[in-house]
């Protein structure tokens, strides 16, 4: 199995998840004091080189959405999609772009009693 | 007494079996009311039958009749749409479980507009959950079970407009309205053997529909005929100050006469590299036919990363589209496993992706248009392969065949499409090709796709499913 962290499989990952909550797995492996899996973690060996990308990404996901649903299935497909994304960031990072190449949206004024101006905020958009 | 080969009927024909009094609208809305409830299960193809509504509306458009008030071509014809448009006081699920009980208080634009043209609301249709944007994998992922081809129901119907190609097909409805931010119509209408008809971004507005992707969502017609998608069209586009990104651009149904040889297509090199046989030799054909309206000439596509721009742009809108949806947990409602945590990885995507993305973005449509001033259209097949099984992972059945990136790089650039059948391949299924132009060139595209539904009958042909 690929290693999420050097120190850390999904597998382990997966089952301090379960054991300590997301935040407590999450929070553990970057060295933030949570009392459960901080004390579970303490074993481990020290990390010898900093996490991949992806592993970094996936904590940050795992912290800010918890739940209880991540298993081990659900963290390796999720890794495979940050994977992908970060794959696609760096091929649009190989279309040369200028500094005056501006994105294809436009932001425009708006007034309410001239509706086709602009855009219109989104509150006003309901009937 | 209707029979079951009059559920094939165009809309072109309906309209004329109504004002020649052969049929009346409740008539023509009871049998196919019927026929959805009868039928639909069997593809998982409808959310909700309208029955109390389109009974009131068919009996209103009778009294019009009566009373010499004609509002247009699909005055009293029964429809179908895709079950993310939000329709008063009647659930709108957008294919997900965890939303099946959502109910909006207002009428999304376009079930307005058809309804002011005296169409009849008869069914709000099936649809892979959150119209795909979670990185579904398999056809079993909506809350109503996998959606099943009109032809054969082991087979997929194409996604995430599903219950739109799949009732059409299966002559369930007469005409249906889908919804397209990367392939989600043209998809469903090729497996099924349908028009699709895929509008300029910002033609339709997309006032009271789910948002995916602001700035790519399109929706549109799913008919049997083109000349039944110009028509549909013709109701639902226009101006509307709801929707920011309407076009000012007034629409009306006045297709382009394809006859004089002198139309100039282009085929995108290497499109038939890696498709499945028939699809190649469908396509060859089809070509043939159209060889007396246009010539042909092979071009390659500016070398730019479609996927990845639209890919991103996707994932990010979502991402802030649906954040609420995964925060609280109800993610975890949705049928496919991959859904439940597709949306996640989106929401750590950074910002200058997106941006970038946008700006490359606008480099594509200077790029393509460039390319389609010089062509009416730019034609290939709509899909590599006929549909899969219903119970293939996509990327098992699709290993080894690939499309060209026209429709993507359409979808990035907001362009119109049209796809017909043009064929039938393996296990007798549909194939079907597209034709891509010029933004706001609906009418042209339309007349292309007449010219060779004139030509042809794959459109005329229609699946036994009773």
């Amino acid at each position: 199995m690929d290693q999420l962290l050097p120190t850390f499989t999904r597998r382990d990952f997966a089952k301090h998840l379960t054991v300590g909550g997301v935040i407590g797995a999450s929070a553990g492996l970057f060295g933030v004091a949570v009392e459960d899996s901080a004390a579970s973690l303490q074993d481990e060996p020290e990390p010898r080189r900093p996490p991949s990308l992806s592993a970094l990404v996936l904590a940050q996901i795992v912290r800010q959405y918890p739940s209880d649903k991540y298993t081990e299935d659900v963290l390796d497909g999720l890794l495979g999609d940050i994977r992908q994304d970060l794959a696609r960031g760096r091929e649009l990072g190989k279309t040369l772009l200028n500094n005056a190449d501006e994105p294809a949206f436009a932001f425009s004024v708006f007034r309410g009693d001239r509706p086709r101006l602009g855009s219109r905020p989104q509150g006003q958009a309901q009937p | 007494m209707l029979t079951a080969n009059d559920a094939f009927t165009t809309v072109t024909k309906w309209a004329e079996r109504l004002r020649r009094h052969e049929v009346t609208s409740v008539e023509l809305t009871q049998f196919y009311l019927d026929r959805l409830e009868r039928l639909g299960p069997q593809f998982n193809a409808v959310v909700t039958v309208t029955r109390d509504l389109a009974l009131e509306q068919a009996k209103l458009a009778d009294r019009d009749f009566a009373a010499g008030r004609d509002h247009g071509p699909l005055h009293g014809i029964p429809y179908g749409v895709k079950d993310l448009l939000a329709t008063r006081g009647i659930p709108t699920s957008w294919g997900s479980g965890p939303l099946r009980e959502q109910v909006f208080d207002y009428d999304a634009t376009v079930i307005e507009r058809l309804r002011e043209a005296g169409a009849v609301l008869a069914a709000k249709l099936s649809m892979v959950e959150l119209a795909g944007g979670f990185g579904y994998r398999q056809a079993n992922a909506s809350f109503t079970g996998p959606g099943r081809n009109g032809w054969n129901r082991e087979r997929w119907a194409g996604g995430s407009s599903s219950g739109p190609g799949s009732a059409v097909a299966a002559g369930l409805v007469p005409f249906a309205i889908g919804s397209e931010t990367s392939g989600s119509i043209m998809t469903p209408a090729g497996y099924n053997g349908l028009t699709g008809l895929r509008p300029t971004y910002g033609r339709v507005s997309r006032h009271g529909a789910m948002a995916l992707s602001w700035t790519l969502d399109k929706l549109g017609p799913m008919t049997r005929t083109a000349e039944d998608a110009g028509l549909v069209l013709g109701v639902i586009a226009g101006p509307d100050v709801r929707d920011p990104t309407s076009l000012d651009e007034p629409y009306t149904f006045t297709p382009e006469k394809f006859g004089d040889g002198r139309r100039r297509l282009a085929i995108v090199a290497k499109s038939l590299d890696n498709v499945q046989p028939e699809v190649r030799a469908n396509f060859e054909q089809a070509c043939q036919d159209l060889a007396d309206l246009a010539t042909f000439e092979e071009i390659t596509l500016p070398d730019l990363p479609y996927s990845a721009v639209v890919g991103t742009i996707i994932s990010c809108e979502m991402a802030a589209a649906f954040e609420d949806f995964i925060r609280d947990g109800r993610v975890w409602g949705l049928a496919a496993p991959e859904d439940q945590y597709g949306g996640h990885s989106t929401l750590a995507i950074p910002a200058k992706d997106y941006i970038n993305a946008l700006r490359i973005r606008a480099k594509i449509q200077v790029a393509l248009d460039a390319l389609f001033e010089r062509f009416d259209a730019i034609v290939t097949p709509t899909l590599n392969t006929v549909a899969g099984p219903i119970d293939r992972d996509f990327r098992d059945w699709a290993k080894g065949f690939s499309s060209t990136s026209l429709g993507v790089a359409g979808n990035a650039a907001g362009l119109p499409g049209v796809t017909v059948c043009n064929g039938f391949g393996a296990d007798d299924l549909p194939t079907a090709m597209q034709f891509v132009g010029r933004a706001l060139d609906e009418n042209r595209l339309l007349g292309l796709a007449i010219a060779y539904q004139q030509r042809t009958r794959w459109h005329e042909r229609h699946p036994i499913v009773d």
